[in-house]
Order: C-alpha cells, then sequence, then structure tokens
C-alpha cells in the first residue's frame, strides 16, 4: 500500500500545476507530438520536456516515438485511483442498504 | 504523505424499497434503527454513536478496526423534511488522515406502495488518502473521471 501511495503521491504532483494540467487537457482530445504540445505556451522546448517528464513519472502519460516524433497520450490507468474510491464507497453504502432493505422487511413480518 | 491535493466526484445510489417513505424516513432517523443497518464489520467495534437528528444537530460513530485504526464519521444535519429529504454534511478520518468531506442528499419518492430512495454523495477525496479506506476493489476507469478531475474548482 505504501508503494501505492508513493505512485499517487506522484500522480497528484503531476497534475497540481497549471502548465502540465493544461497538457492533460489538450491530451484528452487526443495523443499530440512534443511539438504540438509546445505550441500554446510561450516556454522552451527543455521546459516542455520537463513537463512531459513529471507527467510521465507520474503515470499520467504515456509516450511513444515514431521515427523523429515523439507521440504523448493519456494513460487511463492512472486516473484509477478516484474511481477505486468511489467504488469502494459505493459498495459500502450499498452493503448498508442491502440491511436496511432487510431491516424494513423484518419490521413488516413483526407488524 | 505530504502531498496535498483534492478530487471530486458525485455518485448516485437508488434503491425501489418495500416500504412506505414514513419507514424509510424512520430508519434514517431513529437511532435505534439507524444502528441495526448503518453498522458493518462483524469484527469492527463501535466506540462511539450519537444520533441527534435534527437541523444542525451532530452524528458521530467511531469504529475501531481489529488492528487498532479508528475510523471517525462526522456529520452534520443540513436539511430535514420528514418523509421526503434528508441533507446533511459528513466528513471520514482513519487514523490522523482526513480522509474526505461530502454532502449527501436522500430523497425518499412515494412509488406504488414502494419507495424510491435516491442517495447522492458528492464528495471530495483529500491528499490521495483514499486507499486507506480500502476494503473492495474498484472497478475499470473511464475517462470521464479524467473530465471530472479536469472541471475548474
Amino acid at each position: 500500500m505504501m508503494q501505492q501511495a508513493i505512485a499517487l503521491e506522484r500522480t497528484f504532483h503531476a497534475l497540481g500545476d497549471p502548465t502540465r494540467l493544461g497538457m492533460v487537457e489538450r491530451l484528452s482530445r487526443g495523443p499530440a507530438s512534443v511539438t504540438e504540445l509546445a505550441e500554446p505556451l510561450t516556454m522552451a522546448l527543455p521546459s516542455v520536456l520537463k513537463h512531459l517528464k513529471v507527467l510521465e513519472e507520474g503515470g499520467v502519460v504515456r509516450s511513444e516515438k515514431r521515427g523523429r516524433v515523439r507521440t504523448y497520450q493519456l494513460d487511463p490507468g492512472a486516473l484509477a485511483a478516484i474511481d477505486r474510491w468511489v467504488a469502494q464507497r459505493r459498495d459500502a453504502w450499498n452493503a448498508c442498504f442491502d440491511r436496511l432493505e432487510q431491516m424494513l422487511a423484518e419490521e413488516e413480518d413483526a407488524s | 504523505m505530504s502531498a496535498r491535493s483534492t478530487a471530486h466526484s458525485t455518485f448516485v445510489i437508488e434503491r425501489v424499497l418495500a416500504a412506505s417513505p414514513a419507514r424509510v424516513f424512520a430508519a434514517w432517523s431513529d437511532p435505534a434503527k439507524k444502528r441495526r443497518w448503518m453498522s458493518c464489520h462483524d469484527d469492527w467495534t463501535l466506540i462511539e454513536d450519537r444520533l441527534d437528528f435534527r437541523i444542525d444537530g451532530a452524528e458521530i460513530r467511531d469504529v475501531q478496526r481489529p488492528d487498532g485504526v479508528v475510523h471517525a464519521f462526522r456529520a452534520r444535519y443540513l436539511d430535514i423534511v420528514p418523509d421526503v429529504r434528508i441533507v446533511y454534511a459528513y466528513e471520514m478520518r482513519v487514523g490522523d488522515a482526513r480522509i474526505s468531506a461530502s454532502l449527501v442528499t436522500v430523497e425518499l419518492v412515494p412509488t406504488g406502495a414502494k419507495t424510491t430512495m435516491r442517495f447522492t454523495e458528492q464528495v471530495a477525496f483529500f491528499d490521495g488518502h483514499g486507499d486507506l479506506a480500502e476494503r473492495h476493489h474498484g472497478t475499470e476507469i473511464g475517462l470521464d473521471q479524467l473530465v471530472a478531475l479536469l472541471e475548474p474548482r
């Protein structure tokens, strides 16, 4: 679980920056090359690459090199954490509501 | 863990219950009844359980896991319309970690002789601590979670 916590911290760190969040937003519309990702930004290419490296280390994006072009895309697995938490909580409530249903049925029998 | 972060989500659970809205409402408002269906995990110890069911009233429920870690639930009732609606805010803590803060709306709609109970939880998970409360395996992720994550906060 500790390793998972560290991985999560890295993911949250990766997403906790407006520039990187902008890149993620762009990538949510589809894969893009470094050039395409750098285009709307007013920063030097090495800075862009640095941000992309943080996103990649955080498991938010993955990249692939085809010929001379490196293409980035979202890694859907990175965001599983919140989905998992919601699923857990939903499961816990559903278990409670199963017992509620049972209790109501028992009350009915008793009356 | 030092990273500060917040992740938002909303989920809805709808159940059709074989009872009148009044009986379903009583299951939420009567402390003895509520304890019967809220208590889970037979091997967990109930340390404290208080329900002051009125607008501005508080609810406290502390349960201890077999390993000694305490799960603390703290709620405050914001709106109560008998047999119709219950709205409350709650937070979850596991040990020293604050896991989440939520707004819950329970709506009761008569459906023939039954009641449709619509439970909506709007939740903010803090600092990636959600996994501390993990008890079940999750599901596959969809990109809509990403969209939720990207929404202006």
